[in-house]
């Protein structure tokens, strides 16, 4: 039996089958890319718009590649068409995020990453990047938690280290020591987790101290 | 001979005009020389010269009859009955008239009063059995026949009308319940003897033919038949059974022409419009099998079976009440039609009332059984995770009736592989039964090994099941036996896209080609 084991061979089968066929067209489109032949990719989802109408995970898929490629109007134009057709859309919502990040806007990208919370809170990649988001002095109380439940989905080192350096700061900058009791008891729990160990000696040098004057 | 009798008479009534018997004798003689209004006004005369004359009393009445003065005649039976109590020839054609004025019972008594006096008279046991039409006389239908073969072997009617009751066998038991009491044999013997008495009579010929379609000897049939419209070529009914044979042969032209000859040679044939449009209802040539089955309609409102078909045909119509109204009178008129039921609930779901349609086939499952493809269609339709029991239920059910249902394996594998379910609390669960679902689409290869959707989902559940070479091939199987399937080409690209598969199933057909380059060199 004769064969081919290129997926990018079925694909353009299923197209000239069907050229409707949406998810042989999105799968084709993103191997176009992977290959560099993103004006193949381009015009394949085009020609699948301009017969099917807007679909909003191609609009999303366009709007992602011009974010990639630098084309921002571009981008926010097929995303926020893609988000007139689906507003609740994790995708496009996130794509919008990722466009609004690149242009420095904090606040409205903060604003997607909320329209997403609000239908789906499992969502490791929502609470990471928001906590990336949040650089001011007063947003400190607000990253420490997000980190906190980043850090209860994805157990990464990275989160760890952000996660005692936030408690860290929120002690060091509690100077009414109103607060730092209760961030004393949460740092201790962290303190034995194994994977403290790994932050660096300084780190580690500053928790002991901070818990242990808090001790006396 | 004649003349000079019918002279003598004439110059016996010159002589003596009171001469009753020569004004009957004169009137027996036109009688016989058919000249009936003559013969009347002879017998008028014997009667009236002699008041106590019962032969030539018998005689006026009987061409009173003749002439349908049935109220005259009857005065005159009665007159010659009460001259003569025993005068059988009175008696009997008093119940011929009887019959006439349609007062059965009375006719029947007269039959038997005749053969309480004469009990050799045979035509008297033939037209009493001709009398007892009832079911409940069955068996005292078929003795008077028989004794009127008994007393005259030739009677041809008797033989003929003792076959018809024979083949009909409509009878009843003591205790009223219906029975059949059919002996094709006997009745094949006594039409045989008809066509022995007389072979110009083309209806034994029919009967017997019908005989041997019940019996399936198509081919000795359509030799009876052939000899039946030899004799009578207008013959509707033979028409009729000769168009069921070539119908059943799939020979449509010869139907067809049948069909048509059998309408011609009589109009009011509600039976042959319906098979000539359920005929070209198979043809698909709908407008002629529409308009066929409309005049069988009309001709008889109550065959269900054209209002059916007449459905059928409709439900291409764009307003679908018109279909419905049909398949509604189908059941009305018989509520154990499970084919409309089955039509009515394809036809409700194509308007695309669902609930409808599953009540349909609830109802054709009610009706008939072991109806395999109403459960199927019903388990199909029954597509929400609330139904998931009753679905899994009824596709079984149907596979129990029909081992070999490829598409019900089809689409329990399908059902089992979503897992879709509806918890008591109403939650929605997920449980794919993954074995069981293979297990189906695999028994749907093995009845069909063309089902290239069943090679497709099993190529899914072993992609899921990481049996990535067996899920290669048989999504390959899929789209060699349809090219055109643009989901398994689809599918194909997205397993070759998984790094694991893609190793695993280059590893398995690089070991193939090995194995056969090595079996090749050995051949060698």
């Amino acid at each position: 039996m004769c064969f081919s084991i290129d997926p990018a061979y079925y694909l353009d089968r299923a197209i000239d089958i069907n050229p409707d066929h949406f998810s042989a067209t999105l799968l084709r489109a993103e191997i176009l890319i992977d290959q560099g032949c993103a004006t193949a990719a381009i015009s394949l989802i085009n020609t699948y718009l301009s017969k099917n109408g807007d679909q909003p995970e191609l609009l999303n898929f366009l709007a992602n590649h011009y974010l990639t490629e630098g084309r921002i109007e571009e981008a926010e134009s097929y995303n926020n068409k893609a988000l007139i057709k689906k507003p609740r859309s994790y995708e496009s919502l996130y794509t919008g995020f990722l466009i609004k990040k690149t242009q420095g806007d904090k606040f409205s990208a903060i604003h997607f990453l909320e329209r997403i919370m609000r239908d789906d809170d499992h969502s490791f990649d929502v609470y990471w990047q928001m906590s990336q988001l949040l650089d001011e002095p007063e947003e400190l109380t607000k990253k420490v938690t997000l980190l906190e439940i980043a850090f209860s989905m994805n157990a990464r080192g990275e989160i760890f280290m952000q996660l005692i350096n936030g408690y860290l700061d929120l002690i060091a900058s509690d100077h009414s020591k109103q607060n730092s009791t209760t961030y004393c008891v949460q740092l201790s729990e962290y303190i034995s987790n194994p994977q403290f160990k790994d932050l660096p000696k300084s780190t580690q040098q500053r928790a002991y101290s901070l818990t242990a004057v808090l001790k006396k | 001979m004649e003349k000079d009798i019918e002279k003598l008479l004439e110059r016996a009534i010159e002589l003596n005009p009171k001469l009753a018997n020569a004004h009957y004798k004169l009137g027996v003689l036109h009688q016989s020389r058919e000249e009936f209004d003559t013969s009347i006004s002879y017998f008028e005369q014997a009667v009236h010269l002699d008041s106590s004359f019962s032969e030539a009393e018998c005689e006026l009445a009987i061409e009173l009859k003749r002439q349908k003065k049935f109220e005259e005649a009857r005065d005159h039976f009665l007159n010659a009955l009460e001259i003569n109590p025993n005068f059988v020839k009175a008696y009997f054609n008093y119940a011929l008239l009887l019959i006439d004025l349609n007062d059965i019972e009375e006719a029947k008594n007269n039959f038997d009063k005749v053969a309480e006096i004469d009990q050799n008279y045979a035509p008297a046991y033939y037209y009493k059995a001709r009398l007892l039409t009832n079911p409940d006389d069955f068996e005292e239908a078929r003795k008077n026949y028989e004794t009127a073969i008994d007393i005259n072997e030739g009677f041809i009617e008797a033989h003929y009308y003792l076959a018809k009751l024979l083949l009909g066998g409509l009878a009843t038991n003591n205790d009223g319940s219906k029975v059949d009491k059919k002996d094709p044999i006997s009745s094949k013997m006594h039409f045989n003897k008809a066509l022995e008495l007389d072979p110009s009579d083309p209806k034994p010929y029919y009967n017997l033919a019908k005989i041997l379609f019940e019996e399936k000897s198509l081919k000795e049939a359509k030799i009876l038949l052939s000899k039946a419209l030899e004799l009578m070529p207008s013959y509707s009914k033979a028409h009729y059974l000769c168009a069921r044979i070539y119908d059943l042969e799939d020979n449509y032209e010869k139907s067809s022409f049948h069909y048509n000859q059998s309408i011609s040679c009589h109009n009011n044939n509600p039976n042959a419009l319906f098979f000539l449009g359920k005929l070209q209802f198979n043809r698909n040539d709908l407008e002629e099998a529409e308009k066929n089955l409309r005049l069988s309609i009309k001709l008889d409102s109550q065959n269900a079976n054209s209002h059916y078909y007449l459905a059928k045909i409709l439900t291409k119509d764009k307003d679908s009440s018109l279909a419905k109204k049909h398949f509604y009178k189908a059941l009305e008129i018989n509520p154990e039609f499970a084919n409309a039921y089955f039509d009515l609930a394809f036809h409700s779901e194509n308007s695309g009332d669902i609930n409808e349609a599953k009540i349909h086939f609830q109802k054709a499952t009610d009706v008939e059984q072991n109806f395999a493809e109403a459960y199927f269609n019903l388990a199909r339709l029954s597509s929400t995770p609330a139904e998931y029991e009753l679905a899994e239920r009824n596709f079984e059910t149907a596979l129990e009736i029909k081992e070999d249902f490829d598409e019900c394996h089809y689409f329990l594998g399908k059902l089992l592989s979503k897992g879709q379910r509806m918890n008591k609390d109403g939650t929605l669960v997920i449980r794919p039964e993954i074995e069981r679902a293979v297990k189906h689409f695999r028994e749907a290869i093995r009845i069909n090994p063309d089902s290239y959707k069943s090679h497709y989902r099993l190529g899914l559940l072993l992609a899921e099941q990481e049996y990535f070479t067996k899920a290669f091939d048989s999504l390959q199987k899929s789209i060699k036996i349809n090219p055109d399937f643009a989901d398994a080409h689809y599918q194909l690209a997205v397993l070759l896209m998984n790094q694991k598969a893609l190793k695993e199933i280059m590893k398995a057909k690089k070991a193939i080609h090995l194995g056969k380059a090595k079996s090749n060199k050995a051949k060698n």
